[in-house]
């Protein structure tokens, strides 16, 4: 197969179906503003998948007559059915959203919110996954993880959608009043958005990396699974069990305290039945880990509440704003407008709460209980692999460290030999000199 | 707004991601640092490369550049027609630039005395001999460039002439939020364990300087997803940022411990192997350049150096714009690198 043809056909089918995506999308908003997406919105639908069929065959023709050999039939058959994917979900997106936004206009106004926060909250399940399946097919790494990006960006956007409307519902309806502006929006989907903004910030992958370790920890020790899942399950549901602790981290640490000290007094008796030698060690370093786990996880807590209470604070200047905007008589700003102005005002707000030195001290406490949650962690690694013949991380430090000195030593020799002056040069001199008097 | 308003845009945004998923397709892997150089000297895992000129250099002392550790030199070259680099060798510089390469837990004894005394030392070393000439410029930048101060008061002979681009000199600002989490960070516990202390680390603390800044700005580039040359552009920065290399544990605990939370240089208490750093042996002429805007290291920060270093021939150059577009804004080459190259000129 030649692959300039290859790729060539494909970057060409490729064009074709983005166009008749791009022009289909076209149509699909005409009809939405024209009020016709429910009558319009298989005709055109159909009219695009009549569209992609015929390029696909065209592909596979020109492919054929090229004489390539793999299978590229098989291939843009793929292609397409992971565009159709997104396309019918695309197009049910669309008319779900004019379905709410009939039924609202059709007297039930009172979840014309509802509806909408539904229809939008099914964006991220409905394109995220056909988007990611597509993404496998890009060539660079960096567009991936540029996509990916964008993606997510996208989720914010979205999300924060879900915020506003409710408030402008009932912005636009008489009664108003700004100052239950926190009971308007809700307080879980303003976390989603938040959540999913910053989440280069929190360290989901120790998460799992915990996880996974206590799955494997407890296969390897039968005897304590019962109760380390007994355990690690009662600290997991404790946010459900007690929301009124969310954002009061001395009661959480209180509660804490007490249920590690009926998890230590219970478990103790248990560990002197063990022999004593690796096992007991091994579960005294995973209680260790797990009691060190749970202080970091209550010191995330407070690092998130503190950004939550900054993002609420952002969120009710804008209604506020947006209010005394609406009430001179104007509309209220698009969405796009709206979102930008939430993006800068956000980013003043917290940038000033990073200013501040109880959140850098905050920060540094969390960062530093995180790397003693891996450290302990690793510990375990380093106990449980010490009866195998597998080089440990700290033999490995150790082995560099001499390679190091070594490689230090055999520097200020070339030097000496070079008759270079420098430091390290003198210093071996004088390290040699000593070493022949004592050897005389 | 009205309701089909938003629906309208609604409709833009998923047809902007498509055809944006179009043009990312197209554009495949993005390449950078395409100015032609020629690997001339390494040690250890550091690297020293020339760049290739088609005349023959019009400066007769060469310059080297000696970047950050935390982010990549190709910063200085990132796309063609926004090189600083080529503006350099267009002048008729001899350019050399030190590439610190991708230090990994093996690499985590190396101290900032290696980096100065024999890395830099090295590379200032090899330089003279393969030019023939008694100095060299030095051209440090941001981190690099703090370290160029300190081997510039240890090895002043070496030096003709010492220009410093958006350097970190005093630490005890208040006005940079990496100098004040620093203070609060146990910096042995997190040596200890990393060893080599992961780039992604860094990098995450970067973005958290403008924690909205992710989010603003692929929203902004939905827009220009359908002009290849942009999204290119782009894509040649994000490469860029996230090429982060890790740190070598030891030079990287010095560096936090001694500046960030000591403020040992300004100080005058700084050493480094075995010799104290005093910033009044820095003699040769000196021009410290700082950006306006930089939010990783303010101008409080870069300025001070002046006051503190012997030369008699110091001047400031102030450069309205942040830390990245000292290197690839559209002034950084008309203004910018014509007046170094002048400055460097005149020093001759």
């Amino acid at each position: 197969m030649e692959t300039t043809n290859f790729f060539d056909t494909w970057l060409n089918t490729q064009n074709k179906m983005i166009n008749n995506w791009v022009n289909t999308t076209q149509k699909m908003q005409s009809a939405i503003t024209g009020g016709q997406a429910m009558e319009k919105g298989s005709e055109i639908y159909n009219e695009w998948l009549k569209n992609q069929t015929d390029i696909v065959k065209e592909a596979g023709k020109v492919s054929e007559e090229a004489g390539e050999q793999t299978a590229p039939a098989d291939f843009f058959s793929k292609w397409m059915n992971s565009q159709k994917e997104i396309s019918m979900k695309w197009m049910n997106y669309n008319q779900d959203i004019m379905n709410n936004f009939m039924h609202a206009q059709g007297g039930e106004s009172n979840k014309f919110g509802g509806n909408w926060m539904e229809a939008f909250n099914t964006w991220s399940k409905s394109f995220g996954s056909p988007f990611t399946k597509m993404m496998e097919s890009m060539s660079g790494a960096g567009s991936k993880d540029a996509f990916g990006n964008i993606l997510n960006s996208t989720n914010s956007y979205f999300k924060m959608y879900e915020v506003w409307m409710p408030v402008y519902k009932a912005m636009t309806e008489k009664g108003f009043d700004p100052s239950k502006m926190s009971e308007m929006f809700s307080a879980e989907k303003f976390k989603q958005v938040m959540d999913n903004t910053f989440q280069y910030m929190y360290p989901a992958p120790l998460k799992d990396a915990f996880e996974n370790a206590g799955q494997w920890f407890e296969s390897l020790n039968s005897y304590s699974k019962q109760l380390t899942g007994q355990y690690f399950n009662n600290f997991q549901n404790m946010p459900k069990s007690f929301p009124m602790m969310f954002g009061d981290n001395d009661a959480m640490m209180n509660a804490y305290s007490t249920m590690q000290g009926m998890y230590q007094r219970g478990v103790l008796p248990v560990f002197k039945f063990a022999a004593p030698g690796k096992e007991s060690e091994l579960a005294q370093l995973y209680i260790d880990t797990v009691d060190k786990y749970a202080i970091y996880a209550t010191k995330l807590n407070e690092l998130q509440y503190v950004m939550y209470v900054s993002g609420q604070k952002v969120m009710e200047e804008m209604i506020t704003d947006a209010y005394a905007d609406f009430s001179k008589g104007g509309e209220p700003v698009p969405y796009n407008e709206f979102f930008q102005k939430w993006v800068e005002k956000s980013e003043k707000s917290y940038v000033e709460l990073f200013k501040t030195e109880e959140y850098s001290k905050l920060q540094g406490e969390l960062i530093d209980l995180g790397i003693e949650v891996k450290a302990g962690f690793e510990k375990l690694m380093e106990t449980m692999f010490s009866q195998y013949p597998v080089m440990l991380r700290s033999e490995a430090d150790e082995l560099n460290k001499t390679i190091y000195d070594l490689k230090k030593k055999v520097r200020a020799l070339e030097l000496q030999l070079n008759g270079s002056d420098t430091e390290e040069a003198s210093e071996e001199k004088k390290a040699a000199k000593k070493s022949a008097r004592s050897t005389k | 707004m009205k309701q089909e308003n938003f629906l309208k845009e609604v409709s833009e945004t998923g047809a902007k991601l498509m055809k944006g998923f179009d043009t990312l397709m197209e554009i495949g892997d993005v390449t950078v640092a395409t100015t032609p150089k020629e690997l001339v000297f390494q040690t250890e895992k550091v690297k020293l490369y020339k760049y290739v000129r088609e005349t023959k250099a019009t400066y007769t002392t060469p310059v080297l550049i000696s970047y950050a550790l935390v982010n990549r030199h190709d910063m200085l070259d990132l796309q063609p027609d926004r090189s600083f680099i080529k503006n350099l060798l267009d002048m008729g510089m001899e350019v050399y630039i030190i590439d610190w390469g991708y230090p990994t837990r093996a690499d985590r004894y190396y101290t900032m005395d290696d980096y100065v005394n024999w890395f830099l030392n090295d590379m200032v070393d090899f330089v003279k001999k393969d030019f023939g000439s008694e100095k060299v410029n030095l051209m440090g930048i941001c981190q690099g460039g703090t370290l160029s101060v300190i081997y510039s008061t240890l090895f002043p002979e070496k030096v003709k002439n010492l220009v410093t681009l958006v350097t970190p000199i005093d630490f005890s600002i208040e006005d940079g939020l990496l100098f004040k989490w620093s203070r609060h960070m146990n910096i042995d516990r997190l040596v200890d364990y990393y060893g080599a202390v992961p780039g992604e680390f860094l990098n995450n603390g970067f973005a958290m300087l403008k924690p909205m800044m992710k989010v603003n700005k692929y929203m902004s580039v939905l827009n220009t997803m359908q002009d290849k040359d942009k999204l290119e552009n782009f894509m040649r920065m994000e490469k860029w940022i996230n090429d982060s290399p890790d740190q070598a544990g030891e030079c990287y605990r010095q560096f936090i411990k001694d500046l960030y939370q000591n403020n040992l240089l300004i100080k005058g208490e700084l050493v480094i192997g075995k010799k104290k750093v005093d910033l009044k042996n820095l003699t040769m002429p000196l021009l410290n350049i700082y950006a306006t805007e930089d939010h990783l290291v303010p101008p409080s920060s870069t300025i001070p150096l002046n006051d503190h270093v012997g030369s008699k021939d110091k001047e400031l150059y102030k450069f309205s714009g942040g830390h990245i577009g000292v290197f690839v804004g559209g002034r950084s080459q008309k203004e910018l690198a014509p007046a170094v190259g002048a400055w460097l000129k005149k020093r001759d």
